[in-house]
């Protein structure tokens, strides 16, 4: 009786889950199959329409390109940063810690138009760039400005999961590689970094599949010649009105979505099982 | 087995001069020297926080020396990092890398000695033979037993061939069965390889069932070094007389009546103790252990040069081989006598008995010094 009643506990999330969720996708999904504009092609029309569409396929491209990119910068800058917070006295750690979180505590809002500010010509970063004696560049409204505002934005979604992951690493197995003769680079990157993948693989999933579907960072930093997957289904939906091509569009980027979390998670089950024990033993 | 040909000795003697480790105010190892030979196994032995694990970690390099020296065959190591100290070290948590299989864990420091495939599998295969674990090597370490893991990590630590072996309580997390059989297993593997062997240990018995010499760890000091033997049954200070195997103590001050001496307690005792050169008056203590002692009727003749101590017998402990009798003498002190099953008086809680002993079969320490 009363282990069933514990199920009821999760029936206030699974009903949010259901009118906020799933029902608008399922929305959006039955739109792609049955909101037509021309009555050719059957329930596949709208499916059809995208992957025939050559810039279609171009924004597609695009949009997996740049956020592999900006995962790619979240953790080239994040592991560092996540690793310092490790080795921190309790301070520092609370401190490094602070500044990530409240970065991500800002409006998006804020921080992209503060973006907008930092990348204008004649902003702060081309003054820096000047200063070191770089040319100028072109930042505001190119993929570029759009890929440094994008990473600003998610490193905290890297770095906290590295940083719970790297905290579950034994450091004493550090120590351990040491005495076997391992100089500490060679023992940081033949046993810390395989013990902290945990971390690697969530944040960058994370960051991976928030990016996929960004839509603030590229509308706010780039232009609409540079745009994203998900800027052309808002232009589908308010400009276009045309719900079937963006529920498309939409449930693309879910199957996709799905599809790369499946591939990463089955790929990834049998080395994140050794790992994930932490410790190589029980502690005494 | 494991050394190489062009090694003089397989073992290498370990001399600490005169160690001096600080965490703040507090000297965690306090100016410790040690001679361990070429080949030994020297036990370090203590309570937790007496200093054993520190030295331990200065020799391997993992705690930086503040004061003194440490050299392996004449050799300082304290400036050489520890990854090139060429020194094993076994963990109590094992400190297996869990990505890794049993094979690759061994392959690991031959592989950063750069050792050739074939030889690589040579070792492998022989140090895993030496653990008796030839067919574990694909195992991951989640898929092993404590026991098993702590034998793979043995065999690593052993599989480049290190000169000594460090081992840090490693049988600490392991049942009683297992640790007694493990114990064997390391003392065969030490006489198989004649590779000098340091222990870590808080548990006594394992201590003299292991080492050649125990040093015996307090307060970041070594109080006493010697065999089993020679700790047991001449321990130097009363710490050693009372960590190592069970005593009764009475302590007094010692008065020398020509050649004999004897040793008098606050509570009017006086007991006739082993002869000594100790100044009169001076602070000692007199330590036998419950075997010396043994159970008289009251009132039975004593033979000379033995003590004789009238009391009450409170308990009897039958511990199957043996038997453990606790007697209380009339100040309120007791007194532990342990005999041999079947050789014992017929005697039963409440009766009054005569404890009593050789006088030489006990142990004058004195605490000049401390």
């Amino acid at each position: 009786m009363r282990a069933q009643g514990r199920g009821l506990l999760v029936l206030p999330a699974l009903a949010l889950l259901a009118l906020a969720f799933f029902y608008p996708v399922e929305q959006i999904v039955a739109r792609a199959f049955t909101d037509h504009t021309s009555s050719q092609g059957g329930a596949l029309a709208n499916l059809k329409w995208y992957f025939g569409d050559a810039a279609q396929m171009h924004i597609l491209g695009r949009t997996f390109r740049t956020a592999l990119v900006v995962t790619a910068i979240c953790l080239a800058v994040g592991y560092p940063y996540a690793y310092l917070m490790t080795i921190a006295t309790r301070r520092w750690q609370m401190l490094l810690f602070g500044i990530v979180v409240i970065s991500a505590w800002q409006s998006i809002l804020v921080r992209n138009y503060a973006w907008r500010i930092l990348l204008r010509d004649d902003g702060l970063v081309n003054d820096a760039l000047a200063a070191l004696g770089f040319s100028r560049a072109h930042l505001l409204g190119t993929a570029t400005g759009v890929t440094i505002g994008m990473s600003q934005v998610m490193a905290p979604f890297m770095i906290l999961p590295l940083f719970a992951a790297m905290r579950n690493v034994d450091r004493r197995l550090l120590l351990a590689a040491r005495s076997l003769g391992a100089a500490p680079p060679s023992a940081f990157v033949r046993v810390f970094v395989p013990l902290s993948l945990p971390g690697i693989v969530s944040g960058g999933l994370l960051v991976f599949v928030l990016s996929l579907g960004f839509y603030i960072t590229p509308a706010l930093l780039g232009s609409p010649t540079d745009s994203l997957l998900s800027q052309s289904i808002v232009l589908q939906i308010n400009r276009l009105l045309d719900w079937g091509h963006a529920g498309a569009m939409a449930f693309m980027l879910l199957v996709l979505t799905l599809l790369l979390l499946g591939a990463v998670a089955l790929a990834m089950r049998r080395p994140l099982a050794r790992v994930s024990g932490g410790a190589g033993g029980r502690r005494a | 087995m494991m050394t190489s040909s062009t090694d003089p000795a397989p073992g290498a003697a370990l001399d600490l001069r005169g160690l001096v480790k600080r965490y703040g105010a507090d000297a965690a190892v306090d100016d410790v020297s040690l001679n361990v030979p070429a080949g030994a196994f020297v036990t370090l032995l203590g309570p937790s926080g007496s200093g054993k694990t520190t030295t331990l970690n200065m020799i391997a390099g993992f705690v930086e020396v503040d004061v003194g020296e440490i050299q392996m065959d004449g050799r300082p190591i304290v400036d050489l990092p520890s990854h090139k100290r060429e020194i094993g070290v076994v963990f109590q948590h094992y400190a297996l890398f869990p990505h890794m299989t049993v094979r690759d864990n061994l392959a690991f420091p031959l592989k950063r000695r750069k050792v050739s495939r074939p030889e690589q599998e040579r070792r492998i295969r022989s140090a895993l033979e030496m653990v008796r674990l030839e067919e574990h090597g694909d195992r991951y370490p989640n898929q092993l037993s404590g026991g098993q893991q702590q034998r793979v990590a043995l065999a690593r630590a052993l599989v480049f061939s290190p000169r000594v072996l460090l081992m840090d309580e490693p049988l600490g997390a392991l049942d009683k069965k297992l640790r007694e059989w493990l114990q064997l297993e390391l003392k065969r593997i030490h006489s198989e390889l004649g590779i000098t062997f340091v222990y870590v240990t808080h548990d006594q018995e394992e201590a003299l069932v292991l080492s050649d010499r125990i040093a015996v760890f307090n307060r970041g000091k070594i109080e006493q070094v010697g065999t089993a033997e020679a700790l047991y049954e001449r321990p130097e200070t009363l710490f050693v007389a009372e960590f190592l195997g069970e005593s009764n103590v009475f302590e007094g001050r010692v008065w020398r009546d020509g050649s004999t001496s004897e040793l008098r307690t606050d509570d009017g005792l006086a007991l006739a103790t082993p002869a000594t050169d100790a100044r009169d008056g001076s602070a000692a203590a007199v330590v036998v252990r419950p075997e010396r002692v043994f159970a008289r009727r009251p009132g039975a003749p004593g033979a000379g040069g033995e003590n004789v101590l009238a009391g009450t017998l409170m308990q009897v402990i039958y511990l199957g081989s043996s038997r453990r009798l606790d007697v209380a003498l009339p100040g309120g002190r007791r007194v532990q006598l342990r005999e041999t099953a079947g050789t014992g008086l017929d005697v039963a809680p409440g009766d009054e008995i005569a404890v009593c002993w050789r006088a030489e079969e006990a142990t004058l320490v004195c605490e000049a010094a401390a």
